[in-house]
């Protein structure tokens, strides 16, 4: 029961995380609702029982933070490669701005706008480099990320540097 | 006297060199800093719209979906683990306790195991994929590459299981259609097999095919 509160605690607190990480890797607002579900799912059973996840799951080599992200990476990445089988995913959905706080200036509506056009940009980046990138915008450190993706520090600036790139001409050919 | 101050003029000369030298590095270590402070600035203006472009979440309703789904999942592992030991249980029970013919012995003797195995076998697998999620992302991609050469594998299996016993009703048919004259019945069966034989060659040869791609666009994503 002790433990179930803090599973709850956690999902509440890693919540926005996981819904940037879906909307970071979906469009389509239900499949992405469904997609934060499967992560928080995920989450869950990582931490299921704590005496089992520390033989399976979290193991306390990182941060809570890292793990959940880690975890919600690895269940977007599925999706992908789920929504490729079932051919149905679409690369330039349109994204739902109705499900994000709505503007009540014209300072906030701006906000929103570039806050629509990076997540629009972000998602005709190569998986490998928009992971890269959605975790440094998050804040993570290139180790942090290395260890999450499973590669090395280098690789992981390198691909920072191709998906900044990338991302800039993206977001300068739009009008 | 002369020596010493054309020397002196190109000491002169040389330093100049440096100096402008020093001068050219200085400007390109404040273009570098110029540029970095650009690229610090652009990804602070990135982070900050990322964060503005957090979708709401209903976490109450998220967190009683994610209970609810957390159940049935566990409900649905019980039930198949349950319902295969019970089929196991009957199957033994009917072998320890019934009279049976010879054939019905060694055939529900065969059966016994396959039930609670195949439940075993489906809670394991669920576990693995559960720990899969925990895994890096390379990782993961790795397993589903080898998940889809597996799948593969077993589509293949049972297309050549399912063809032997096509082959082994065909010698039955003949031998009864040349035997008892049971012409109807035995095309029937075999008819029906065929469809299944031709179903189950569809599917391994889409897998087969679709193989190679798929396994490119995970190599991409790598």
């Amino acid at each position: 029961m002790k433990d179930t509160i803090q599973i709850e605690k956690l999902l509440s607190e890693y919540a926005p995380l996981m819904a940037r990480i879906a909307a970071t890797f979906e469009a389509n607002k239900s499949l992405q609702d469904e997609l934060i579900q499967e992560m928080s799912l995920a989450v869950w059973r990582a931490f299921d029982g704590t005496s089992e996840s520390r033989e399976r799951g979290f193991r306390g080599e990182a941060s809570v933070k890292t793990f959940v992200a880690k975890v919600a990476h690895n269940k977007a990445v599925d999706h992908v490669i789920k929504e490729q089988r079932r051919q149905e995913f679409a690369h330039d959905g349109e994204f739902d701005s109705s499900h994000t706080i709505s503007a009540s200036s014209s300072r906030e509506a701006i906000l929103q706008e570039n806050a629509m056009d990076l997540m629009t940009g972000l998602r005709q980046l190569e998986i490998k480099y928009r992971q890269v990138l959605a975790l440094m915008l998050e804040g993570f450190s290139q180790l942090e990320i290395a260890n999450m993706l499973g590669i090395n520090e280098s690789a992981v600036a390198k691909r920072a540097s191709r998906a900044r790139q990338q991302l800039t001409q993206i977001m300068e050919q739009k009008p | 006297m002369s020596d010493s101050e054309s020397a002196m003029s190109g000491n002169k000369s040389a330093m100049s060199d440096n100096k402008s030298a020093l001068s050219d590095n200085t400007s390109d270590v404040n273009d570098n800093n110029f540029n970095m402070n650009e690229l610090d600035k652009q990804l602070a203006q990135w982070q900050s719209a990322y964060k503005d472009a957090t979708p709401s979440v209903d976490t109450d309703v998220l967190i009683k979906d994610t209970k609810n789904a957390r159940f049935k999942l566990k409900l649905k592992g019980a039930v198949d683990l349950v319902l295969g030991l019970a089929v196991s249980v009957w199957c033994l029970t009917l072998v320890l306790f019934e009279p049976l013919s010879t054939y019905q012995f060694l055939l529900f003797l065969v059966l016994t195991p396959i039930p609670v195995t195949f439940g075993v076998w489906g809670y394991l697998v669920r576990q693995r994929q559960w720990k899969v999620q925990t895994l890096d992302v390379q990782s993961m991609l790795s397993f589903k590459q080898n998940q889809l050469k597996q799948q593969l594998h077993y589509w293949k299996i049972s297309f050549y299981g399912c063809l032997a016993l096509w082959c082994g009703l065909l010698a039955l048919a003949v031998f009864n259609v040349l035997m008892y004259n049971a012409y109807m019945l035995w095309s029937t069966q075999l008819l029906v097999n065929s469809v299944i034989v031709f179903i189950v060659y569809r599917r391994y040869k889409k897998l087969a095919d679709d193989l190679p791609l798929a396994l490119t666009k995970i190599d991409d994503m790598k």
